[in-house]
């Protein structure tokens, strides 16, 4: 069965990227998912979100402005430790998706033992899972300042 | 602003030394590899002469350590080093003989990879948290519990078959509560 819809292999158009995403993104999305939502229940019941609905506020800015600061913390940590999966994952997925990027050049370079290609594309990744991590932590931070104050 | 102080010197302290950490390992990692690079590079049918010529030029005679400093040096003054590939052997200095430099080879790859890293990151906390805070507001308190099945059945779908498991001892329990109740 072949339905035309999108190029399968290749890389420059956006309509390229569409598979790549979405095979990196499906499995991410929903383990993201089920751990907010688990979170957004949590914090609608808290004692803030039955005083905010007393002052009746709209239930649209309960949720973005009372909700969403709650839990995306929570969603953070997780998709800090969830990139590291994604990098691994894109690497895999350039290669079955035959585009050209780090994916494909550490492969090849594996076959051909072309080793100095091989370390520096790992370096590469590992340097940006590692500062990703520091983001995070960082932006974890900013949005609930108790983190830092706790571990002093 | 104390607090804040310590946090980022300790971050910072933490990252230079995961990020040291990671580049003496890398460096490592030629080293480390079973096998002898300068036989690979050589072939079947290189003469002694040959193998012992290409350990020297692309320095695989020189102790671990050296070796190590000698890439984190290169590193430092932006290089990262050249590719065997296009190596070759004879006479003439190093320079001329030696394969294509790695960063020309990784640096027009470096925008495919990270335009795709970026997009499925953000398609992932887009659809992630927005999803998830729908499903979360739909279901609350209970309600909804044919969206709340099928959710459930949606997301555990791609996930090992420990979490199912665990899934599955959850539902046993949670329909033995209710037929007590």
């Amino acid at each position: 069965m072949t339905l035309r819809w999108l190029p399968v292999a290749g890389s420059g158009t956006p309509a390229q990227l569409v598979l790549p995403v979405a095979s990196i993104a499906i499995p991410i999305v929903l383990v993201l998912m089920r751990i907010v939502r688990v979170e957004t229940l949590n914090s609608l019941r808290q004692d803030y979100i039955r005083t905010a609905r007393g002052k009746r506020l709209p239930a649209a800015y309960i949720y973005a402005r009372h909700v969403l600061p709650n839990v995306v913390t929570a969603a953070l940590t997780i998709a800090g430790l969830i990139f590291a999966n994604l990098v691994g994952g894109a690497l895999i997925v350039e290669n079955v998706f035959a585009r050209v990027g780090l994916g494909t050049a550490i492969v090849q370079a594996l076959n051909q033992k072309d080793y100095p290609v091989v370390q520096a594309v790992v370096l590469m990744i590992a340097c940006v899972v590692v500062i990703v991590n520091a983001l995070v932590d960082v932006t974890l931070a900013i949005i609930d300042p108790r983190s830092v104050a706790r571990k002093t | 602003m104390s607090p804040w102080f310590g946090f980022a010197a300790r971050r910072l302290l933490g990252l230079v030394a995961v990020l040291f950490g990671l580049l003496v390992l890398t460096a490592a990692m030629i080293p480390l590899i079973p096998g002898d690079a300068a036989l690979n590079v050589a072939g079947p049918d290189a003469t002694k002469a040959q193998v012992d010529q290409i350990r020297r030029d692309l320095g695989l005679d020189e102790p671990v350590p050296q070796q190590i400093v000698d890439y984190i040096t290169r590193l430092a003054g932006g290089s990262l080093g050249y590719s065997y590939l296009s190596y070759s052997t004879g006479s003439g200095p190093i320079s001329a003989r030696r394969g294509q430099a790695v960063t020309d080879i990784i640096a027009a790859r470096v925008p495919n990879s990270a335009q795709l890293a970026l997009i499925s990151l953000a398609v992932c906390l887009v659809l992630g948290i927005g999803g998830g805070l729908l499903f979360g507001v739909l279901t609350r308190e209970g309600r909804h519990r044919r969206i709340e099945l099928a959710f459930t059945v949606i997301t555990l779908s791609p996930s090992s078959p420990a979490s199912a498991h665990r899934y599955r001892v959850s539902c046993s329990r949670r329909s033995s509560r209710s037929s007590s109740r």
